[in-house]
């Protein structure tokens, strides 16, 4: 055991423990034991006052910290400009996603998006509209029309003559679902070039390189500026060379680092075809 | 009916709970009391505190009255309250929400010598003097109390004494 306080500290913590004694009697204490039965029964308000209080500050952090969506992006290569809201769509693909109104106009039609989200998709002599959230509201030639999230319209001809599509659901296909890849990839629009894409890739990586050249080369054709162009045109340099034509895969490369200059993978193709060209005899 | 006989049974032995509970709180509030005054401040609602340990206890009845001592199970509860309360003091203090100590509170925190060296200890230290010098509880009563071996608790009233001393001297 501890040793003994000091003599003078001791008797000072005796003066203490004299002035800190409480001497109440058992009637006092009696009477108190109904106030604290009661308080021992009320439900306890500070626990859920504290988890509310947590629920709150998480919110508020929550949407403090969601970082706003780009309103306009666009694909590689899409030829487009934007005065104040409104947006002129003239090539490639564009994702509107505005805070407040944008209007979008392309050859073929002009689209008002009001706190919706929608893809525009200009190709030569049509464009695909499609709704992702939100309802908007598009004009052509013949008139104003509605679009309910999940549509896509196609417009296609001249401006004078415009032919105005079903709404037709976006299609979503598993990656291994062929038939329906194969259904989709022959519409148009970002889903009929995910589909191209994806139908090019699993070709490639079951072994059918003549099957993926020509469904890659189909995507080149049919979208030059796609969102997956430059995926493609690896893809399809790759399949090339692993199909023994290093001459056209190296000239695909040449194509890539022209069309696509600013693509973060440009300096890695360029080594990519150098050693190519290395062991071409 | 069994059902209805273990409901019997369930309300025998919560009114039987409750009297042993206030049986505890009738010999025990006191001594209490006394603890938590020496424990927290002056000036600070003591009875509130006194309140909040039996709470516990008549929240918990089989947990005070199965221990090894309840007494010690509830001077235990006293020091956590204790802690708790000068916390709270502290983040009031911290945010200026903290009331301000009336002239009476300063004169007699300066002329407690004790009262002033035992802010000084720290935690720990101070529950064990506290309960073992002025409580007069035993080695393995602190030791169930605070929740720590028996040789600590000897290691711990150590030091505090000496610093108590020490704290004493520089001011006395």
């Amino acid at each position: 055991m501890a040793e003994e306080l000091a003599p003078e500290v001791k008797a000072s913590l005796e003066q203490f423990a004299a002035r800190t004694a409480v001497d109440r009697p058992t009637a006092h204490h009696e009477r108190t034991w109904g106030l604290l039965l009661e308080r021992s029964r009320r439900p306890r308000r500070a626990r859920w006052f504290a988890l509310g209080a947590i629920a709150a500050v998480t919110a508020a952090l929550l949407i403090a910290v969601r970082v706003p969506a780009e309103p306009v992006r666009a694909s590689t290569g899409a030829r487009w400009q934007q005065h104040d809201d409104v947006v002129q769509l003239s090539l490639g693909q564009l994702r509107l996603q505005p805070r407040d109104h944008v209007r979008v106009v392309t050859p073929h039609l002009e689209v008002d998006l009001y706190n919706a989200r929608a893809l525009v998709d200009v190709t030569d002599g049509q464009t695909v509209l499609a709704a992702e959230e939100g309802e908007i509201v598009y004009r052509t030639a013949r008139g104003e029309w509605h679009l309910k999230a999940g549509e896509r319209v196609v417009i296609s001809g001249a401006p004078d003559a415009v032919s105005v599509a079903a709404p037709v659901k976006i299609a979503t296909c598993g990656d291994g679902d062929a038939a329906c890849l194969s259904r989709v990839a022959q519409g148009s629009g970002l889903a009929a070039e995910m589909a191209l894409y994806k139908l090019g890739v699993a070709a490639r990586e079951r072994g059918s390189l003549d099957e993926a050249v020509r469904l890659l080369r189909e995507y080149r054709a049919r979208f030059p500026v796609g969102t997956f162009a430059p995926e493609a045109s690896v893809a399809l340099m790759l399949t090339l060379q692993s199909a023994g034509e290093p001459v056209a895969a190296a000239a695909e490369a040449d194509d890539f680092v022209t069309r696509f200059p600013r693509e973060p993978r440009v300096s890695k193709v360029r080594a990519w075809r150098t050693q190519l060209l290395e062991v071409v005899p | 009916m069994d059902a209805s006989v273990d409901t019997v049974q369930a309300v025998s032995n919560r009114t039987e709970a409750l009297g042993e509970v206030r049986e505890l709180y009738l010999l025990h509030a006191n001594g209490i009391a006394a603890t938590l005054k020496r424990l927290t401040w002056p000036g600070c609602d003591v009875d509130d505190l006194l309140q909040e340990v039996f709470i516990v206890a008549l929240r918990r009845p089989q947990a005070v009255l199965f221990a090894q001592s309840p007494k010690a199970w509830l001077f235990g509860v006293a020091t956590r309250v204790a802690s708790g309360a000068r916390r709270k003091r502290r983040i009031r203090n911290l945010f200026g929400l903290g009331s301000v100590q009336s002239p009476m509170d300063a004169r007699l925190e300066s002329a407690d010598v004790i009262q002033h060296a035992l802010t000084k200890l720290s935690t720990r230290k101070r529950d064990v003097l506290v309960l073992f010098e002025l409580q007069g509880l035993t080695g393995p009563e602190i030791a169930q109390a605070v929740g720590c071996p028996l040789k600590t608790v000897w290691t711990r009233l150590h030091h505090a004494r000496k610093e108590l001393e020490a704290e004493v001297r520089r001011h006395g």
